[in-house]
């Protein structure tokens, strides 16, 4: 598909060094056997499914036997960015947080959203263990981004902000007097409600300052459609595409520094490509099957090579590649997709400044949190443990 | 002889009753003593002691597996019935008599349903049009229910959302403006509003117009012809009632030319079926296209033949929202309408004219050369439309935020406050939001918006131990209604009389035979049921493709809610889940089913059908709905819908798997049944201890596939092998065969429905210490051979509904 790189929409000029994460998972597995390389270190041999990336061979590096543990198949599947059940969050100390919103506590501040969700619901989860919910159609993505809030929604807004702050004030006195009505497991609850005052008002007080911002402007015909929502009811073989680029414009323009994309099952309407990905992904060794898979799977891999081309080419303020500041995440939550496995994900690194260019193999002994700490002390993270995480990764420089 | 010393230590209630201590001996330590340990369990260490907690999972689960004929095995000497009953007689007595400890319900915080209802009962909104609690994160969810107080979180997210709402809904709720002045509006009446009724390829010469097909691939989906009331939608928020007299035509008619029409191999027109009317509404979107807006169905009807019939429809429409109708089983095939009508038509040649040309005379040329041909048609002879409409001005919302014009605004907020926290408010209590009144320029407002999002409305604050009169009037209210009491609750509650089994029996039955109570009936199925699968892993809309199409997801949702408040209203055991011989379906349902001798032919309403001779769909077990939330969209896993059924309907979920066990890869490429691929589970005694109970439930239903119709071969072509013996022996060759065996052994499915039903009404999972509670309901139910209606009046009266 044509590109939607707005050239009249750099209202941004980019932050430079600011560190970045893009998150793209997909929700079915991928066909493990093709997908993880046989060789290790630097001169590994590009598996089937990552030729497409050969190109960018030393942007990015492939994991094998990497994973969290688990196992329950699709309902495992929530736990692949934190590594952590929503039903096990209470033995973590910080719950099942996942590494983008994680992500988002550490930079979220500097931008309009702190962090965005693309697509699907159901990967990225608080530190109080709430879904974030994801924006699931195309244009509403372009309206968050691109579109300015008539007078009256800044009006509405404004005046929101002015009486919550004094609506705050009074629920949480009308708190504090509740709470010495409750026995201590009910005000064990109701610690939450407080917590969520106090974050409550500090977001307010940074969503106050984006009122007034002008968005980034847009004049690119193509990207305005999307807005009107030409692209919101659509095959797989489109929707891609387009969240990959309306991803790369949340970056390009700084509206936010974490955004993340889970793909949603859908039928590809890819040449060759009949069926639909969970079913496809059933394939129980249907060669049929197999076959669409492996069209399906060399498109990802296009579109996630296009991705970080395009990260690649652009160039912060200071002249280096934004590639250079943003993480790429790409991995799925199920092993084999046929199996129901939670074990040996496919998982992959691109961009952030790594010596990149090989195969690291996890052995089953490191978890996947162990990368996903190296990731986050990347990302400024001043902590030595993220969720399973025994150390950083071994072999990721 | 080693299990002799620990015996040894026990109480000597176990020796004086020396058959209890005998029967442990010969039948279970044995195989799970000192030197065999089966199942890597070990027996002979066990003391005595059911009642201590420590201990309590354990005896219960021996109990469990002797009372159910699984232990001992079957290849295992077994003990004399009689001695059996001794046995488990003296364990059960010995487990009720252990302490009633219980974890009580934690603070709860209304769940975006409750808070939704709560929020429209409070204001007196009706926001069933548009929902403004849809950008809520989902509510976290266990065993399937959402509105656990232990699982419910509070995030700032969530508060944002609830600041945000409070503000919206308060808006919404008061009007500052003049009343504005009711309108009647027609079609053709275009003088009224821009675009007034558009209708789609219709004659403008005729003074009716014609309903013909339905594109829609999707329920929601707004590609089907429509009819829509006005491109600017509603004027103001109001009223709205529309009066439409229509007539269902030709019905039948081109019967065989319609049905060689298809979409993925389904016919898209059937005409045995009753011409269905639909009414939808739209949301406002100035911003983007028609089609990408979605529709919500707001009234659906099936219609007589040749017969004119007045439908009325008084719907709330938030300002900018429109009204549609259309044909909902109207024709959408491959092949133009028109073509098949007139089949001389050339339609090559009239795509060659202008396209405004076409658009304007195309609607008269498919009416004329449908009427000739009676073809299949829904007329509409006339529609009225007036609004906005009020009760009273301003209306009863308004009054409700700003109270009547010679009220104290104090007393406004404390009457408010009341209501919203569901019982008296003491002065400190409102003292933060009096202020708020006070101090703010938009004053009551923002006490009103500050009450909204205050931790007293936002949770369900319960006192320890027994519960005081409004909170079993709340507790009551948000089980069998999902909102907040109302006033007679209240009443009683001031009154203190909820304690009263006499006063808790007359609220039920008022509050089952409100409409309200349907919010019980469709969560309660939807947590117990795990029906969440339905949607989230939602069958292949290609390889099922009638399933979006024709809305079977939504009929097999509907037909499960239909018979269970069936069995709620006739007072019908709950052994009716296990099997009956009648079921409630829509044409669509009954096709999807194979059952074309029931003879349904509407697709809005639903029918009770009898099932005599169809012994295979009666009960939970050949509906759809459940059938398809135990599959995964795709295909059937013997061992996903066995453990689906323990889990769900027997309330006995097996183990986890060991960690190093291998799921074996699946392999459709027809070389092994389904049978061989498992046959591992059968072989490996540590596999085996659990699947001898899962795969026979799971292969007794593999005559149905991902989303419940009926097979006899898999798609590799094997014969499908629905046989099987549980673990007690018994067999069987059939799914029908099958609910004979759970049938006779009630005991397990009614302590499971209790189980998730308490669940359910107290907020909070239940433990080992609500045991005895339990089982005594369920042994009465059984006893008394009592219907549903009185287990809930059982649970609402009980002292675990009672207590905290």
């Amino acid at each position: 598909m044509e590109s939607l790189l707005p050239r009249s929409a750099r209202a941004v000029e980019q932050a430079s060094q600011a560190p970045r994460l893009a998150v793209v998972t997909v929700p079915f597995g991928m066909v493990v056997d093709e997908f993880h390389p046989t060789t290790t270190g630097k001169d590994y041999k590009l598996s089937p499914t990552l030729k497409p990336l050969a190109k960018y061979r030393n942007e990015f590096t492939a994991f094998s036997n990497l994973d969290h543990g688990l196992r329950g198949g699709h309902a495992a599947n929530h736990a692949l960015l934190s590594g952590v059940l929503s039903t096990e969050r209470a033995g973590y100390p910080d719950g099942n947080l996942s590494i983008d919103q994680r992500a988002a506590e550490l930079v979220g501040h500097n931008t309009r959203y702190p962090s965005l969700v693309f697509w699907r619901q159901g990967m990225s989860f608080t530190r109080t263990g709430v879904r974030v919910p994801a924006v699931v159609k195309p244009s509403d993505a372009f309206r968050l981004l691109f579109e300015n809030d008539s007078a009256d929604k800044k009006k509405f807004d404004r005046a929101a902000l002015g009486s919550s702050g004094s609506i705050l004030d009074a629920v949480l006195s009308d708190a504090k007097g509740l709470k010495q009505q409750l026995g201590t497991e009910d005000r064990h609850k109701l610690e939450e409600y407080f917590t969520s005052i106090r974050e409550t008002e500090k977001k307010l007080e940074l969503a106050e300052q984006w009122i007034d911002q002008p968005k980034p402007e847009v004049k690119d015909p193509a990207l305005k459609k999307i807005g009107a929502g030409s692209r919101d009811e659509n095959t797989g073989g489109n929707l891609v595409g387009v969240w990959l680029d309306l991803m790369f414009l949340a970056l390009q323009t700084d509206s936010t520094r974490v955004v993340s994309m889970d793909v949603a099952n859908c039928n590809w309407g890819l040449d060759g490509v009949s069926e639909s990905y969970h079913t496809l992904s059933h394939h129980g060794q249907r060669k049929d099957r197999l076959d669409q898979l492996a069209i399906v799977e060399k498109f990802l891999m296009e579109n996630i090579a296009n991705f970080i081309g395009k990260l690649k080419a652009t160039k912060q303020a200071d002249g280096t590649p934004m590639l250079d500041t943003t993480q790429i995440l790409f991995g799925s939550g199920l092993g084999s997709g046929s199996r129901h496995s939670n074990d040996n994900l496919p998982m992959l690194l691109a961009g952030g400044g790594y010596q990149h260019g090989q195969h690291i193999d996890g052995q089953r002994k490191q978890p996947l949190c162990n990368l996903y700490l190296s990731m986050l002390q990347r990302m400024g993270a001043e902590q030595d443990y993220f969720n399973r995480s025994q150390g950083t990764l071994t072999g990721l420089v | 002889m080693k299990w002799v010393v620990p015996l040894l230590l026990l109480s000597g209630s176990l020796l004086a009753s020396a058959n209890p201590a005998v029967f442990f001996k010969s039948h279970c330590v044995q195989c799970h003593g000192a030197e065999k340990q089966k199942g890597k369990l070990r027996l002979d260490t066990l003391a005595w002691n059911p009642e201590d907690t420590k201990n309590t999972e354990i005896w219960r689960e021996i109990a469990d597996r002797v009372q159910l004929g699984e232990m001992p095995p079957e290849d295992e000497p077994q003990p004399k019935a009689a001695d059996t009953q001794v046995f488990l007689k003296a364990l059960t007595a010995r487990l009720a008599a252990g302490p009633a400890h219980r974890k009580p319900t934690v603070l709860r915080r209304l769940n975006r349903a409750q808070y939704r209802n709560t929020l429209e009962d409070l204001l007196g909104l009706d926001l069933s049009v548009e929902d403004p609690t849809e950008a809520f994160p989902a509510d976290d969810k266990e065993e399937g229910f959402d509105n656990l107080g232990e699982t419910l979180k509070m995030s700032d997210f969530l508060l944002r959302q609830y600041l945000k709402v409070a503000r919206a809904a308060v808006d919404r709720a008061t009007f500052p403006d003049d009343r504005p002045e009711a309108k009647t509006y027609r079609p053709g009446d275009v003088k009224g509003r821009p675009l007034n009724y558009k209708a789609q390829a219709n004659d403008p010469d005729r003074d009716y117009l014609v309903l013909t097909k339905n594109d829609e691939r999707a329920p929601g989906d707004p590609r089907g012809q429509a009819i829509i009331n006005c491109r600017e939608g509603a004027a103001h928020d109001g009223w709205y009632e529309f009066t439409y007299v229509v007539e269902s035509k030709g019905r039948g008619n081109l019967a065989k030319e319609l049905r060689e029409q298809r979409r993925n191999d389904y016919p898209v027109y059937f005409a045995e079926d009753l011409h269905r009317f639909e009414v939808y509404v739209t949301a406002p979107n100035s911003k983007s296209q028609i089609q990408t807006r979605p529709r919500k169905l707001v009234h659906a009807e099936d219609l007589p033949d040749n017969r004119r019939v007045t439908i009325k429809k008084r719907l709330w429409l938030p300002e900018g929202w429109r009204v549609e109708v259309g044909f909902g089983n109207g024709y959408w095939g491959v092949r133009d309408l028109l073509e098949i009508v007139d089949p001389k038509f050339n339609l090559d040649a009239f795509r060659e004219l202008p396209r405004r040309e076409q658009n304007d005379r195309y609607g008269k040329l498919l009416i004329d050369a449908l009427e000739k041909v009676d073809g299949p048609r829904i007329v509409i002879h006339s529609i009225v439309e007036t609004g906005p409409h009020y009760e009273q001005w301003p209306p009863q919302s308004h009054q409700y935020v700003y109270g009547k014009t010679d009220q104290n605004p104090a007393e406004v907020v404390r009457r408010f406050a009341e209501r919203a926290f569901r019982r008296p408010v003491a002065d400190e209590e409102i003292a933060p939001y009096l202020a708020l009144a006070k101090h703010s320029p938009e004053g009551i407002r923002t006490a009103i918006e500050g009450i909204l999002c205050s931790p007293r409305f936002l949770y369900l604050r319960e006192p320890a131990g027994v519960l005081d009169h409004y909170a079993i009037a709340s507790r009551l209210s948000y089980f069998l209604w999902n909102t907040m009491p109302d006033a007679p609750l209240l009443a009683d509650a001031q009154a203190g009389r909820l304690r009263d089994p006499k006063v808790l029996a007359h609220h039920l039955d008022r509050m089952l035979a409100d409409p309200r109570s349907n919010e019980f009936v469709d969560t309660f199925l939807w947590a117990w049921l795990k029906l969440d699968n339905t949607v989230e892993m939602a069958p292949d809309p290609m390889k099922f493709y009638e399933f979006r199409r024709n809305r079977i997801a939504e009929a097999m949702v509907k037909e499960s809610t239909l018979f269970f408040r069936n069995a709620l209203d006739q007072n019908l055991p709950p052994t009716t889940f296990l099997d009956a011989n009648f079921t409630f379906l829509n044409a669509n349902l009954a096709r999807h089913y194979g059952l074309a001798a029931a003879k349904v032919d509407t697709t809005a309403r639903f029918r009770k059908v009898s099932l005599a001779g169809q012994s295979k769909r009666g009960g939970l077990l050949g509906q759809a709905a459940v059938l398809t939330a135990s599959a995964n969209g795709v295909d059937t896993s013997p061992v996903v819908r066995g453990i689906w059924i323990l889990e769900n309907l027997l309330g006995t979920p097996p183990k986890e798997p060991p960690p190093d066990v291998e799921v074996p890869e699946p392999d459709a490429r027809g070389e092994l049944t389904i049978r061989e691929l498992y046959a591992k589970h059968r072989t490996v005694e540590s596999c085996n201890d659990c699947h001898k109970k899962i795969d026979p439930l799971g292969f007794a239903l593999e005559n149905f596939d991902a989303v419940g119709a009926w097979r006899v071969n898999y798609e590799s072509g094997h014969a499908i092998d629905s046989s099987g013996r549980m673990p007690n022996g018994k067999g069987f060759t059939d799914v029908a065969g099958l609910k004979q065996i759970l049938i006779q052994e009630p005991n397990l499915f009614t302590r499971n429905l209790t189980t998730k039903l308490f669940t359910y009404a107290t907020g909070r999972t239940m433990e080992a210490g609500d045991r005895p509670g339990i089982d005594r309901i369920v042994e009465d139910t059984l006893r008394e051979q009592t219907g549903m209606k009185d287990l809930l009046r059982k649970i609402i009266t009980s002292e675990l509904f009672l207590n905290k």
